[in-house]
C-alpha cells in the first residue's frame, strides 16, 4: 500500500489528488457493476413471452450500456446465440458462438489490471470467461445448431473442440465434481455413430457412461436407457466381447439390436430444453468495525433455482402414409441446476478468500487515508462499500433441464407432436412439427426450448 | 496549496483520459495476398494456398495422366468432389477447393467438370434456353462431359496442448478415384506443423 499512499509528512501531497480523482472515476464508471443478474430480467420476460426479437434488442441495449467495470461480452454473445436459436436462426447463432469462443481465448490471458481490480474493487471487474460447464455447453448448442442445419461434419468439429476444451479445463481448474460432461459426450457419440465412425462413437459413449455414473452420485441423473442400448450395440459391433458381456450383465438385458438392423431405420433425435438455469444473487453482510468505526462489507454470490413445473417430455410420431403412431418418453440427460449449484459450492472457498482479502485491503487503505485526511477517508470508505459487490454473472439463457428422446422410425414422412408434462401427466405445452421426412440410415435432429413465465417469479432461496 | 491540489487532480485526469483513448483508432495496411501472416495459428489462406499448390503439382506430375492420354487419346476429365473437414476448426474448405480447381485447370493437362451444385444451375439455364434462346445459340441437353476421375479428401488435425503452448498438426489427404472402376490412381498427402505460443498476459 506504500505506493498508493505516499508516506511523506505533508498531509496534502500529490497522492491525495490522484486518490480523489481515482475515486471519482470509479463512481462515474460504476453503474454497470450494480448487479448483472437483476439487469437481465427484461430479457427473460421477453423470452418467456415468446418475443425473441425484443429480447435481442434489450440484450444489445444492455451490452451497449455496460460499463468498463462489468466485462460480460462473452455472456452477451452466448445469450445472443441462445435467443437466435429460439428464432431458428442457426447460422447467426453459430456466428455468435464463434465470437464467444474467440473472446474466451482472448480473455484467457492473465490481466494485471483485472487482477488488481478484483483485489481492490470486486470480482466482477474480471472479464467473465464462463464457468467450465458453461464453456462446454456452448459447444453443445453450437453442435445442435449445425445438426439442425443438417451439417454433421461441422457438428463433428464441435465434438473435437469439446474434447480439447475439457482437457484444457481439467488441466487448469481442478474441480473434482464437474470434470466431464456426460450429455455432451453422449451427443458426440451420436454424431460419430451417424457418420459411421463406430470406434470414435464407442469411445464417446464409454466416456458418457463413466460420466453418468459420476452424475448419478453428484447430480442424481442416471444413465439414460438409450445410452445403454448404444453401448451394447457398439461394443458388439466393435467386437469388444468382454465389454459387451459386462454391459449385458450390468444392464440385465439379453437382446441387442445390431448396427446393421438399425441402419435400416431412420432416427429422430429430440433435444428438449426446459426452463431457465439458476440465477446468481448477492448475499452481503454490512458491519461496523469495532475500534475504527469503519464500515465493512462482504458480498458473495449464491444461486437461486427458477421454477419449472415440467418433469418430463413425450413424443408422438404419426406416419403420414401408414397412420401408425409411435410414442416415446424422454429421459433427463442434463440437470444444469444441480451442476451450477455444486460448481459454485466448490468455488465458494476461493470466492470467500478473495472477498476477505479485499475487506482487509480496503480497511487498511481507508485507515491510512483517514489518518491523513478525514473527509477523504470517509469518501474512500463509502466507495469501498459501494464497490463491494458479489459477481452475479452467469449464462442465464441456458435451460434448467435437458431431456432427450432417440426415436427409431421406419422411413417415411411424420407429424411430430412434442409434449412437456408435469409430474401428474398434465400437459403444459404441446408443439406440433409437421412433415418431418425420415429416410433409412439417416439421423434428424429437432430441438426446442420451453421457457415458462413461472420461471420469472422471484423464487425461494436455496 | 489549493492550487497545487487542483493541478494534481487535473494532471491525473489527463493521464487517465490519455490512457483510455490509446488504441482507439483503426489502422489499415494493405499487404500482398501471398504474404504469410499468422495470427492465431489456425488454418488460414496461406495454408490453403500452399497445400493446394503443392498437391496439385504432385498429382499432375504422376504417370496416371500420361497413361490415360495414351489409352484414350484425350485428356482426363476430373471432378472435384468433397473434401471433408475432420479437423478441430471450422475451416473454410471452399477456398481450398477453389484453389485446387484453379491449379488443375491452369495446368492445361486435365479437364475439370463443374460440381453438382454448379451443374444444376447450368441445367436450369439450359432449360431456360430451350424455351427462350434462338435456335442457333441454343445448347442441347444431354451433351455434358462426364468426369473420368473424382478427387476426394479429408483434412485432419492433431493438437497437443500444454498451458499457453500448442502444437498443431494438419494433414490433408487427397485421393483421385477412377469413376469407371473405383480404382485409386493417385493418393497425395501434405502435412503442416505449427507451434503456437499464446499470449499469457494482457492489459
Amino acid at each position: 500500500m506504500n505506493g498508493f499512499v505516499p508516506s511523506g509528512a505533508t498531509p496534502v501531497g500529490p497522492g491525495t489528488g490522484i486518490i480523489a480523482c481515482a475515486l471519482l472515476l470509479i463512481v462515474v464508471l460504476l453503474p454497470g457493476c450494480a448487479s448483472y443478474s437483476y439487469s437481465f430480467t427484461a430479457v427473460e420476460q421477453a423470452i418467456a413471452e415468446q418475443r425473441p426479437d425484443e429480447a435481442l434488442t434489450i440484450l444489445e441495449k444492455l451490452h451497449g450500456s455496460s460499463s468498463f467495470f462489468s466485462k460480460a461480452d462473452v455472456l452477451f454473445e452466448l445469450n445472443k446465440a441462445m435467443v437466435l436459436r429460439m428464432k431458428q436462426q442457426y447460422e447467426a447463432s453459430n456466428q455468435a458462438f464463434e465470437r464467444a469462443k474467440r473472446l474466451i481465448e482472448q480473455y484467457d490471458a492473465f490481466s494485471v489490471t483485472e487482477q488488481a481490480g478484483s483485489f481492490l474493487l470486486n470480482d466482477a471487474t474480471r472479464a467473465y470467461l464462463g464457468e467450465p460447464f458453461e464453456q462446454v455447453l456452448m459447444h453443445l448448442y453450437a453442435a445442435l445448431n449445425y445438426l439442425e442445419l443438417d451439417n454433421p461434419d461441422a457438428a463433428r468439429v464441435e465434438a473435437l473442440q469439446v474434447d480439447q476444451r475439457l482437457r484444457r479445463l481439467n488441466s487448469k481448474i481442478k474441480n473434482p465434481i464437474y470434470t466431464e460432461d456426460a450429455f455432451v459426450r453422449y451427443l458426440t457419440g451420436i454424431i460419430y455413430e451417424q457418420l459411421g465412425e463406430y470406434s470414435n462413437a464407442m469411445i464417446a459413449y464409454r466416456k458418457a457412461y463413466e460420466a453418468y455414473q459420476k452424475y448419478q452420485t453428484h447430480f442424481g441423473v442416471s444413465v439414460p436407457g438409450s445410452l445403454r442400448q448404444a453401448l451394447l450395440r457398439l461394443s458388439k459391433q466393435q467386437g469388444l466381447d468382454d465389454e459387451f458381456r459386462r454391459y449385458q450383465e450390468t444392464f440385465n438385458t439379453q437382446e441387442t439390436q445390431s448396427v446393421y438392423d438399425r441402419r435400416q431405420l431412420g432416427e429422430l433425435v429430440l433435444v428438449l430444453n426446459s426452463g431457465l438455469a439458476p440465477v446468481k444473487r448477492e448475499n452481503s453482510i454490512n458491519t461496523i468495525a469495532p475500534g475504527s468505526g469503519q464500515m465493512v462489507r462482504v458480498a458473495v454470490p449464491y444461486y437461486v433455482a427458477r421454477r419449472d413445473d415440467v418433469s418430463g417430455v413425450k413424443l408422438r410420431a404419426m406416419n403420414q402414409s401408414s397412420g401408425a403412431e409411435l410414442q416415446e418418453t424422454g429421459e433427463l440427460v442434463q440437470d444444469i441446476d444441480n451442476i451450477a449449484f455444486k460448481t459454485l459450492e466448490s468455488e465458494m472457498p476461493a470466492i470467500m478468500a478473495r472477498s476477505v482479502a479485499r475487506v482487509v485491503t480496503k480497511y487498511q487503505v481507508t485507515k491510512e487515508i483517514s489518518r491523513r485526511d478525514d473527509a477523504l477517508g470517509l469518501l474512500t470508505n463509502i466507495v469501498n462499500m459501494v464497490t463491494e459487490r458479489a459477481d452475479t454473472r452467469s449464462w442465464l439463457t441456458l435451460p434448467k433441464n435437458i431431456y432427450l428422446i432417440r426415436a427409431e422410425l421406419e422411413p417415411g414422412v411424420y407429424d411430430i407432436n412434442l409434449e412437456y408434462v408435469t409430474n401428474y401427466g398434465a400437459i403444459l405445452e404441446s408443439k406440433l412439427v409437421q412433415n418431418v421426412s425420415i429416410s433409412a440410415g439417416e439421423t434428424r435432429y429437432l430441438s426446442y426450448h420451453r421457457v415458462p413465465l413461472v420461471a420469472l417469479q422471484e423464487p425461494r432461496r436455496h | 496549496m489549493y492550487k497545487g491540489r487542483f493541478y494534481n487532480i487535473f494532471t491525473s485526469l489527463v493521464v487517465v483520459m490519455a490512457l483510455t483513448f490509446i488504441g482507439c483508432s483503426t489502422k489499415v495496411e494493405r499487404v500482398k495476398t501471398d504474404e504469410v501472416i499468422d495470427l492465431s495459428g489456425q488454418w488460414n489462406d496461406t495454408d490453403s494456398r500452399l497445400v493446394s499448390e503443392e498437391m496439385m503439382s504432385d498429382v499432375l506430375a504422376r504417370p496416371w495422366v500420361d497413361n490415360y492420354v495414351r489409352s484414350h487419346t484425350k485428356p482426363p476429365a476430373v471432378i472435384v468432389g468433397e473434401v471433408r473437414n475432420l479437423s478441430h476448426e471450422h475451416l473454410n474448405v471452399n477456398t481450398f477447393l477453389s484453389d485446387v480447381e484453379k491449379a488443375l485447370i491452369n495446368s492445361g493437362r486435365v479437364k475439370v467438370v463443374a460440381s453438382r451444385v454448379e451443374r444444376e444451375e447450368i441445367r436450369e439455364e439450359r432449360a431456360d434456353q430451350d424455351i427462350n434462346a434462338s435456335e442457333e445459340t441454343r445448347k442441347a441437353m444431354g451433351r455434358e462431359l462426364g468426369a473420368d476421375f473424382m478427387l476426394k479428401g479429408t483434412i485432419n488435425t492433431i493438437i497437443d496442448e500444454e498451458g499457453s503452448q500448442a502444437v498443431k498438426f494438419y494433414q490433408v489427404d487427397l485421393t483421385l478415384i477412377s469413376l469407371a472402376d473405383n480404382s485409386k490412381v493417385w493418393v497425395g498427402q501434405k502435412k503442416i506443423k505449427k507451434f503456437v505460443d499464446k499470449r499469457s498476459l494482457r492489459f
